[in-house]
């Protein structure tokens, strides 16, 4: 079947969370770091993207703990949400290779 | 203990517009979120931020199938609404329009501008009509939204409160009630897999016959059209409710839209003769009743449900007990 590319945040949130669960804070400067600070992801955007996911399946919660007062919930890759995210990979890969090797082409033909 | 400050209640107001159970699951951990992002000496939260905190509850409130929507029967009957109301008006307009241009002589300037209005409403239903078809839900209630506002725009310079019409307000219900289906349904992909021939076979039936009545007949036989009119709406809407739940779901949305037809033949305006002349038809508070009854019981059951939501509404408070 095939399947829409992954949207950058959204491929950047799964990205944030392919390493270790992550709570909502961490995912959003996981996201800026993992950017180089290009993507800013704000709360509502997240918690949208996150409730969107785990409606798919993608993405679960883990834990929740309280720091300060406050609730943490962690969210951690769902084996289909990893396996969605290794195909988008695959997917992208497979077009830098196309255009890495057109490019040489064209420079070779130049 | 102090109350919160400034900016978390600035946060809070943001977080109501999400829907009740979105916010009973996250709106604690989305204001520690929030606080943990602010900027020391922060009070307010920032444009972009709002503006980012409305879009995200949109989303969420917009989702087929997200939290607080209607329960799965409902939700397949507003799904199959979305799909059978704009094929029903189309064809309904299609027949009408297609007598009333048959009947339409030189001359008649009301019979001419009530055709020419009715063709552009049947371009509105006929553009509707096809996005739902491509399934494109959005899309769709965008335009639902785009034709209400015109036909609101179109209507702005009407009369006065007491000649309210019910047939304007047919229109506006009917548009409503599509919006509705679109926003709060999986929307035209559930409904085309659910809707039989039969549905199709009857909405074609009804439809075309009230248009080709009221286009037809109407003009030389009123009380014959009417009594035919009721009739098809009666027995049709019966058949419904004795066919299977679905149907009879589908029926009770569409029942508004039976009310205002019927409300609308009772008084309907009539020609007197030259351009855009006609009497202004029934006029006084029993049609005012009549015509804002059912929105009135929409406007009362809309609050009872909002009311009902918040009281099952309990959101966290931001702050929760340590662990000891």
């Amino acid at each position: 079947m095939t399947r829409r590319p992954l949207q950058e945040p959204t491929f950047l949130i799964l990205t944030a969370l392919a390493g270790s669960s992550q709570h909502g804070y961490g995912i959003m400067t996981d996201v800026g770091q993992l950017s180089g600070g290009r993507v800013k992801l704000r709360a509502g955007t997240l918690y949208a993207a996150l409730d969107r996911l785990a409606s798919e399946g993608l993405v679960e919660t883990e834990r929740e703990e309280v720091v300060d007062g406050r609730l943490r919930r962690y969210y951690r890759l769902t084996p289909t949400g990893a396996q969605r995210l290794a195909a988008e990979v695959e997917r992208m890969r497979a077009h830098t290779a196309a255009a890495a090797s057109r490019l040489k082409l064209a420079g070779g033909a130049a | 203990m102090s109350g919160p400050g400034p900016l978390e209640g600035g946060y809070r107001r943001l977080l109501a517009l999400y829907p009740a159970e979105h916010r009973r699951a996250h709106e604690a951990e989305m204001l520690g979120v929030l606080m943990t992002g602010a900027r020391t000496g922060q009070r307010h939260p920032g444009l972009a931020e709002s503006a980012d905190l409305i879009w995200g509850a949109l989303r969420i409130g917009l989702r087929p199938g997200s939290h607080g929507s209607p329960d799965p029967h409902w939700r397949d009957a507003l799904a199959a609404v979305s799909v059978v109301l704009p094929l029903l008006a189309l064809l309904y307009f299609t027949a009408h329009d297609l007598l009333g241009l048959a009947w339409l002589r030189p001359g008649n300037a009301l019979l001419a501008a009530t055709v020419q209005w009715d063709l552009r409403t049947l371009a509105w239903w006929l553009a509707l009509t096809t996005l739902v078809l491509l399934r494109l839900r959005r899309t769709a209630a965008l335009a639902a939204t785009a034709m209400l506002i015109w036909f609101a725009l179109s209507n702005a310079g009407a009369p006065n409160w007491s000649s309210i019409d019910p047939q304007q307000m047919l229109i506006f219900f009917a548009l409503g009630l599509e919006i509705a289906a679109l926003l709060t349904s999986p929307g035209p992909r559930r409904g085309l897999q659910i809707l039989t021939r039969k549905h199709y076979a009857l909405a074609a039936v009804v439809a075309v016959t009230l248009g080709a009545v009221l286009g037809w007949l109407w003009p030389s036989h009123q009380a014959a059209s009417d009594a035919i009119m009721i009739t098809v709406i009666a027995v049709s809407m019966g058949g419904m409710v004795a066919a299977s739940p679905l149907s009879r779901r589908i029926m009770v949305l569409l029942a508004a839209l039976a009310y205002y037809f019927i409300v609308g033949l009772v008084v309907m305006p009539s020609m007197v003769g030259g351009p855009y002349e006609y009497t202004s038809g029934w006029v006084g508070p029993l049609r005012v009743t009549l015509t804002c009854l059912p929105l009135a019981a929409a406007i009362v059951g809309l609050a009872i449900m909002a009311l009902r939501s918040g009281h099952q509404t309990n959101p966290g408070d931001g702050r929760v007990a340590s662990i000891p």
